[in-house]
């Protein structure tokens, strides 16, 4: 348990700054064990095999340009506005791809449309009331506009008296929270001019199902913006929102079931760094990428930084989205809520290959920029071809995440490890008891579980080690990073001492390719 | 309760508030169903002196609560509300008496500049649901033993005897909440066992059994010594309430006497003669008074079928204190009085004598009090015993503890986090403080420790408890 | 590789859910996906070449989500546009509705764009009469009135699939010779006119 962070020099950035290029190698000994053997790889044959889930942000090269030197310093923010037209050093040909972020996203494996909207459900049937999570959407009037099980008409009344609730609390200058019973809870949130609640019979706490009710909440912003969306209700107070949002129903399923299974929207851990630098850098960032496995790379090309939050959204959007995209290119307008909820940005969408799973998503500030954008990917492609990255990009793809089995720990089931200054986290493959669709869920409540309790907002916890009839747990909290381990139950607290110094040990040792943290050299 | 905080008082007068009581009422939903009567629901409101329209529009809340969370669980509805300044908690007592307790979040007061208003604080997650749902139950069991079930009230006297009753109850025993030090204590209700060798104990049953057999009357009889139970022929659920009656409101009135020193082992009359420390803690407070009252606290125990009222005796000799329970049909006497006075008084005063001897002869045995590296909480939920060294003597107001608030709320945490499954579970947790904090259940028990070694890791606190395991518990924990 | 030589901009328009997404399918990758029902977001370009006589027309379609939402910037996909589908789905009254609209939108918008009005779902009208709620005379008077043509397709059946957009390359083909237009291929980028802008930006 040695392995905390002792390096103090870390950055400390705002939303929209940027931190320095330094900043991001300094950083790296935020990592576990900084006085560790540095990772040089041994059998590099073998790490095809070992990549990882994990998002980097990288640079993007812009042009056929290898000259280094030649790029524009960073600009600060424009107060996020992503109507503002600065003018940035641009490339030969003149293309603006400062002014676009730019990432390559592996489109997700499962089907989303696996859980097709059983929407005509009788609210008053035993099958309707045992679902795990509800959520429901309303209007300040009382209005419907999402309700997760059960149509929105059959709910009307029961979204009235949500109204009626929050309004009655409302008019004591006080506000609702959430209601407690046996076995659920009901977690309301306002965000005028919308009203969110959640029942719920998982074991999360009131702060997590507000955090997810968020997550719904600036889902719809994004389709929206903000500004559009208190347009809306000020000029009709009782306007039916379904008109707008129609169609997108399946965004707010497929975001919700996100929640219950992605450990990044737990972790809040997919941020970009904004990080300029060379295009070479930018070549071997892909490079780099390529053969980080799972998927992501994420390339922001401007000094801006993108909010955990709202890459998941761009996320959920691109994983919901019809095939259209695999073979056309979409361009759709998105509201980056984090970053501006007053506007749109303007997404394009593709696929690098009709049958790839490798998802391109140019974001541009600028609607007319489609066939710039256009042109942009098919020069990143032809780039990657040219440097044969493309082709081991492709061969990561195949093989996305690894088998806990790797680290050699036996008694390890499964664990979570989040480096909080990059905000990356890894984790491996869930082991066959975690792999049902129950499993998934029980496991990802069980560490919901522990992060609400290490991260109460009023009694913190350092560390918590939770042993179980089924499994035990060790959750650990430093300056640097956040661990959680699953491990086999009937494991004694030696062997779990062990194993987390294993681990990280492990996780210091694979680090660069974890984490993508240092650029290549060549 | 207002409490200035020290760390910023001298600067900006910060004020923190202590969670504290907003309302207290019951109602039951069927005494108006139309419109326009929704008072006569109301049974019971405190503060009494709320207008009429708030009561009916805060009990219509609770109501619209309860029958909201039925469309999600209709036999499950709501337990509590949270909002952002208080908690509510709703508990259906008997069928359709719905009995709520309304807690004022705690919060900071910070004065702000230039006569504007202070800005305040409320701290939500300071309040434990299953703190203070247990405290609404324990108000309705407390009015239970003392008046039987609201239904037996409505039977016999309709809501003129119901409203009355409630009053006179809750107005004092409201009085006697102390919200702001309630803690994991109150979710068990425990009793505290006194430790006792075998042959003392086997001494206090016959003791017990003599008396039982001389005093026909009695029908049931709890022995205590030092606040602590040793004996009891009551249901484990009636001993409960009695239990909490007498340990935090009878006893503590009357401890002055023995806080005399009377009560030392080394007193030399101790040997056989007849001395008699005894006294009535209920009913008359001197026999010999000739305008001495016979009349004595009537309780409710569960029977069979049903429940039976019973006069409640308590005697006490010194820090042993006896409680015959005789049917309430009876009438009692000063005759009867003087039987027990005369029969119990000298033995009980023996028997207490031989009780402290005995403690502190064991206590020497096992070693010098040395203040302990950890404290704990044991709590057994098939006997309901209970044990704690963070909580120091009980007074009259309030339960003290030793530690941090907020380590008995980590405590109240992992106990909910317990309560929530139905299996064997241990919890190590470090704090922010670096207090080391246990929970271990096993089996229907429940042990919590603190510990303060800052430098230790979790091996050394695993061992650290098993020791405690091993010398408190004769290893009912098991561990790896 | 260069996808983006194209020659005239299609944009189809219509109602949510009449079937223009499984229109292009049908057309550009000739198959018909069965399934849940998946809505466009934004939308979707593709590019299709096709034969017309000796020549090569490359046409570019965009694909548009019918949903309400995005209403307010369909502009900037259809501006520019050679030609418009507007369907409609024959089972769906409230569809045509929604088609008489898009061709208003046009004609006040886009003198220029050619209107093919496209009555989609066809093989269900074939399987079942009763389902049909848009007569097919009062669709052909309708698109006289307006200019435009009618087409009844099924993306099914691929029934009259590639003879609608066969003659948009057809008509294109004609008036570019006719006008040897100098300007061959989209403008999206046209700077002029932020009407789009307006929702989001200036209140």
């Amino acid at each position: 348990m040695e392995g905390d962070v002792r390096n103090k020099a870390r950055a400390s950035w705002d939303m929209g700054s940027l931190p320095p290029v330094e900043c991001l190698r300094i950083e790296r000994s935020d990592s576990p064990t900084p006085d560790l053997v540095e990772g040089t790889e041994p059998g590099a044959g073998q790490q095809a095999a070992m990549f990882v889930h994990s998002r980097s942000v990288e640079d993007l090269p812009a042009e056929a340009d290898e000259d280094a030197e030649s790029r524009v310093e960073p600009q600060p923010v424009a107060d996020g506005d992503p109507g503002s037209s600065e003018t940035f050093g641009t490339s030969e040909n003149g293309l603006q791809v400062e002014e676009n972020i730019i990432e390559v996203a592996q489109a997700p494996k499962e089907s989303s449309w696996a859980e097709s909207r059983t929407k005509e459900e009788d609210i008053c049937s035993d099958g309707w009331r045992s679902h795990r999570k509800h959520v429901f959407v309303l209007s300040e009037a009382g209005k419907p506009i999402y309700s997760r099980y059960g149509t929105e008409e059959a709910l009307s009344s029961t979204m009235g008296v949500m109204m009626a609730l929050v309004s009655f609390v409302e008019a004591d200058k006080n506000i609702i929270r959430s209601i407690h019973a046996d076995g659920y809870n009901v977690v309301f949130l306002s965000k005028s001019p919308l009203v969110l609640v959640a029942v719920s019979q998982t074991r999360q706490s009131d702060k997590e199902m507000i955090r997810e009710l968020q997550y719904i909440y600036y889902q719809i912003v994004s389709l929206l913006t903000l500004t559009q969306l208190n347009h809306i209700f000020q000029a009709k107070k009782n306007y039916d929102l379904r008109r707008l949002l129609a169609g997108s129903e399946h965004l707010i399923d497929n975001l919700l079931r996100r929640l219950d299974r992605d450990p990044g929207l737990l972790l809040s851990a997919v941020t970009c760094l904004p990080l300029a630098s060379s295009s070479r850098d930018a070549v071997s960032a892909s490079l780099q990428a390529a053969k980080a496995p799972s998927l992501v790379f994420s390339i922001l090309m401007k000094d801006q930084y993108l909010h955990h939050m709202d890459l998941h959204l761009v996320f959920n959007l691109v994983c919901s989205s019809s095939s259209s995209f695999r073979e056309g290119e979409g361009w759709t307008p998105i509201c980056l809520p984090k970053f501006n909820s007053a506007g749109f940005f303007h997404a394009h969408i593709s696929y690098l290959e009709p049958a790839s799973e490798l998802c391109l998503i140019l974001v541009s500030t600028d609607r007319e920029e489609f066939f710039s954008l256009s042109d942009c990917k098919q020069r990143f492609l032809e780039r990657l071809r040219k440097r044969n990255a493309y082709q081991a990009l492709k061969e990561a793809v195949k093989t996305p995440s690894y088998s806990v089995d790797l680290v050699g720990i036996p008694e390890l089931r499964h664990f979570l490890y989040k480096s909080k200054s990059s905000g990356l986290f890894t984790s491996p493959e869930l082991p066959g008891v975690y792999q049902s669709e129950e499993g998934q869920e029980r496991l990802m409540g069980l560490y919901q579980e522990l992060h609400s309790r290490l991260h109460h907002s009023t009694r913190p916890l350092l560390s918590i080690y939770r042993c179980g009839e089924t499994e035990n747990f060790m959750a650990w909290l430093t300056s640097g990073f956040e661990l959680y381990l699953c491990l086999t139950p009937l494991v004694t607290k030696m062997q779990a001492v062990s194993a987390v110094n294993k681990l990280l040990k492990w996780i210091r040792k694979e680090e660069d390719r974890l984490f993508i943290l240092s650029p290549l050299t060549y | 309760m207002l409490i200035v905080s020290p760390r910023m008082a001298a600067v900006t007068q910060e004020k923190q508030y202590t969670p504290s009581l907003l309302s207290f009422f019951v109602y039951n939903p069927s005494f108006g169903p139309r419109e326009g009567e929704e008072e006569k629901k109301i049974l019971f409101y405190h503060p009494s002196e709320v207008e009429k329209n708030e009561k009916i529009r805060n009990v219509g809340l609770c109501e619209a609560i309860v029958q909201f969370t039925r469309t999600f669980c209709p036999t499950k509805p709501a337990k509590s509300l949270h909002t952002q300044k208080n908690r509510q908690f709703f508990f259906e007592a008997e069928d359709s008496y719905w009995i709520v307790m309304i807690v004022k979040n705690p919060m900071v007061e910070k004065p702000n500049k230039d006569g504007k208003p202070p800005t305040i604080e409320y701290q939500e997650e300071e309040v434990l649901d299953t703190v203070y749902g247990a405290v609404l139950r324990q108000c309705y069991s407390m009015y239970k033993l003392f008046n039987g079930t609201f239904g037996r009230a409505m039977e016999a006297g309709g809501v003129e005897l119901l409203i009355p009753k409630l009053e006179k109850f809750f107005y004092r025993y409201l009085q006697t909440l102390h919200l702001q030090s309630c803690d994991l204590l109150d979710v068990f209700g425990g009793i505290s066992f006194f430790p006792l060798d075998k042959m003392t104990y086997l001494k206090i049953q016959s003791f017990v059994n003599r008396v039982e057999e001389n005093l026909r009357l009695v029908k049931y009889t709890a022995f205590l010594y030092n606040d602590q139970l040793i004996w009891s022929g009551l249901e484990q659920d009636d001993m409960r309430i009695l239990y909490k009656y007498l340990t935090t409101s009878l006893f503590p009135r009357h401890s002055e006497p023995e806080l005399a020193g009377r009560d030392s082992a080394l007193r030399p009359e101790v040997s056989g003669n007849l001395l008699h420390y005894g006294r009535f803690l209920t009913g008359p407070a001197n026999l010999k008074d000739p305008d001495a009252k016979f009349r004595f606290p009537r309780i409710f125990v569960h029977t069979e079928d049903g429940s039976e009222e019973l006069h409640l005796i308590v005697y006490k000799a010194m820090s042993a204190a006896v409680c015959f329970m005789i049917s309430a049909s009876v009438e009692l006497t000063r005759e009867f009085c003087e039987r027990l006075d005369a029969l119990v008084g000298p033995q009980l005063t023996l028997l207490a004598s031989d009780i402290c001897e005995q403690f502190t002869l064991n206590r020497r045995i096992s070693g010098p009090d040395k203040e302990p590296q950890f404290k704990f909480i044991y709590f057994n939920h098939m006997n309901l015993a209970e044990k704690s060294t963070i909580h120091m003597r009980k007074t009259a107001s309030v339960s003290l503890t030793s530690v941090h608030p907020d380590l008995m709320k980590i405590l109240g945490d992992i106990n909910c986090d317990f309560a929530r499954v139905d299996e064997d579970e241990e919890v190590i947790v470090k704090a922010m403080t670096d207090y080391w904090v246990v929970g271990k259940k096993s089996d229907q028990r429940e042990l919590y420790v603190i510990l303060n070694q800052k430098n230790a890791n979790l091996i050394e606190v695993n061992e650290e408890v098993k020791r405690l395991c091993a010398t408190q518990f004769n290893n009912i924990f098991f561990l790896d | 590789m260069s996808a983006m030589r194209v020659d005239t901009k299609v944009v189809m328009l219509g109602k949510e859910s009449v079937g223009k997404t499984s229109l292009v399918e049908r057309y550009v990758h000739h198959r018909f996906l069965v399934g849940p029902y998946q809505n466009t977001i934004g939308a979707a370009f593709v590019a299709k070449p096709i034969q017309v006589g000796d020549k090569v027309v490359t046409l570019g379609i965009w694909d548009t989500a019918g949903s309400e939402r995005y209403e307010a910037m369909s502009r900037i996909y259809y501006r520019g546009a050679r030609a418009a589908v507007v369907c409609y789905d024959l089972t769906d009254s409230s569809s045509f509705q929604r088609a008489r609209f898009w061709v208003k939108e046009l004609q006040n918008c886009e003198e220029h764009c050619k209107i093919y009005l496209c009555g989609t779902k066809n093989d269900l009208v074939q399987a079942d009469r009763g389902l049909r709620q848009i007569d097919f005379h009062d669709a052909q008077d309708f698109a006289e009135e307006i200019g435009a043509q009618l087409y009844e397709t099924s993306s099914k059946t691929g029934n009259n699939v590639d003879e609608l957009f066969q003659r948009i390359a057809e008509e294109y083909s004609d008036s570019a010779f006719q006008y040897m237009s100098n300007e061959a291929g989209v403008d999206l980028s046209q700077k002029k006119d932020s009407y789009f802008y307006s929702c989001c930006h200036n209140n």
